[in-house]
């Protein structure tokens, strides 16, 4: 075993090392640029990478200047250069000295091929989009267990609505396994329906860590999916296949659980709201046939004296009774019906039949004489017409019951 | 109305009847004897959905891959 004393002189022996292998020292690689800065020197430093592995890279000032091309994220490139190792920071880097156009960068191409099958075949169309409940009873969750998602999902659930229930279906959620496992945590929750809606999330990462989530497999099982689907990969604005499928896509796992919840409050006060407005509306509704009712209540055909002094009265009672029980709350008595009683009761008004030249005849007491046995000949009676009376004395009575004897 | 019919009906569908059942009372253009049953169902329905927001029971669960058990699973409250 060789002891090297300090970091700086083992770095600086693998630095030697390095530059002393001649495959190192000038060659060429393709990849794909996935960060790309310029400093304030014109260096710059950026990264190329293929679906599995990245390396980081610099091409410095005066060679940059001197590329026939503007590199950017996403262009499939050609780098010549060399492999350094910069010992203080510990790090290995390609120094470029120039940069090939290779055309659209690989992922970027599968990206953008699957995207534009899937879209003809209408995978993405908002008529198939299935809303989201307001408020589901349990939710399932296909996401790994071990990470930071899980609880961001469940702990923002739980503050905006303490009542839920949430199924974690534990899914790789990058690498080479995800894809299979994120299928199948869909195809759970459809086979139990056990769930009422479904999110699929992830957290943050790298172009290549979320790209399992272009995945034709994932897409076709969201697609499938009869239970509403939440796609929340990555954070805004990380863009993957799956979120073009879901039906509704969620920019962070955090955002995820607050779209899947309404809050708690929020529905308690509409409830209370409702249920407010209704006893308003109903108040309000009595108290409208209550008034209609008092126009009739008032109306002077039942006030009158000649009124009273009939048999009506009993109707009027009847009536009185009718709008007593319409003012409480379970009125059962329509308008239109009390209408058709106070029609009924204009026809049989006296008043209506003196003016058709009918009269009464009243005691000095002022009682209807309702029969010829009530006076004697001598007395002093009114006859009351529709527009006042006579005081009359009484001359002569013959009675029907006597055969016409005059004044037995 | 039976019970289970309600139990069936999604809160979402419950809260919606019961939206339309006060706009159509607070419109007021229905007779006397439509209004009471409006109300009467009205205040049937603001108890479905009282008791469907407070029915859920708050279970964190995982699935067990295994053998197919969800088991409860444990979530911290400032995350794992």
């Amino acid at each position: 075993m060789f002891d090297f004393d300090s970091v700086s002189r083992l770095n600086g022996y693998i630095k030697q090392s390095l530059s002393d292998n001649p495959y190192l020292a000038e060659l060429s690689v393709v990849g794909e640029i996935s960060q790309y800065t310029v400093s304030s020197r014109d260096h710059a430093y950026f990264s190329i990478k293929d679906d599995q592995c990245v390396i980081n890279c610099v091409i410095f000032a005066g060679n940059r200047l001197g590329l026939k091309i503007e590199p950017e994220v996403g262009m499939k490139v050609k780098v010549y250069g060399s492999v350094d190792f910069y010992p203080q920071g510990g790090k290995i880097q390609i120094v470029a000295k120039s940069i090939e156009d290779m055309g659209a960068g690989d992922l970027h191409e599968q990206f953008n091929k699957l995207f534009k099958k899937l879209q003809d075949e209408g995978l993405f169309d908002s008529s198939h989009k299935k809303n989201i409940p307001v408020l589901p009873k349990r939710i399932g969750v296909v996401t790994s267990s071990s990470g930071k998602v899980i609880s961001d999902i469940v702990n923002t659930v739980r503050k905006r609505n303490p009542h839920h229930d949430i199924l974690l279906y534990p899914a790789s959620v990058q690498g080479a396994e995800c894809p299979a496992e994120v299928i199948s945590g869909i195809k759970y929750f459809n086979k139990e329906k056990n769930v009422d809606v479904i999110i699929v999330a992830r957290g943050g990462g790298s172009y290549e860590e979320l790209f399992c989530f272009n995945d034709e497999g994932i897409a076709r099982a969201v697609y499938a999916s009869s239970i509403p689907v939440i796609s929340a990969i990555g954070h805004e604005p990380d863009y993957t296949i799956i979120d073009y499928v879901a039906d509704v896509r969620a920019a962070t796992p955090t955002a995820a659980g607050e779209m899947v919840i309404a809050s708690y409050e929020d529905q308690k006060k509409e409830i209370d709201n409702l249920a407010l407005n209704l006893e308003i509306s109903i108040d309000q509704f009595i108290d409208s046939r209550r008034k209609a009712l008092d126009v009739f209540k008032n109306h002077k055909a039942l006030h009158s004296p000649a009124f009273y002094a009939s048999e009506q009265k009993a109707v009027v009672r009847e009536l009185r009774t009718r709008l007593d029980s319409l003012s409480g709350q379970f009125v059962k008595q329509t308008a239109s019906e009390i209408n058709e009683i106070k029609v009924r009761l204009d026809a049989l008004n006296p008043g209506n039949v003196l003016k058709r030249g009918y009269s009464y005849v009243c005691d000095k007491d002022g009682n209807a004489v309702e029969s010829v046995k009530r006076v004697k000949r001598g007395d002093s009676v009114s006859i009351v017409l529709s527009d006042g009376s006579l005081l009359s004395e009484i001359k002569e009575i013959s009675d029907k019951d006597d055969g016409g004897n005059k004044d037995a | 109305m039976p019970e289970s019919k309600e139990n069936e009906m999604s809160y979402e569908a419950c809260m919606a009847e019961l939206r339309q059942t006060v706009n159509k009372l607070s419109e007021g253009k229905v007779t006397l004897d439509e209004s009471l049953k409006l109300y009467e169902r009205g205040i049937e329905l603001v108890s479905i959905c009282e008791n469907k927001l407070n029915e859920v029971t708050a279970r964190i669960e995982a699935v067990n891959k295994a053998n197919g058990t969800t088991d409860p699973l444990n979530i911290s409250e400032t995350g794992v």
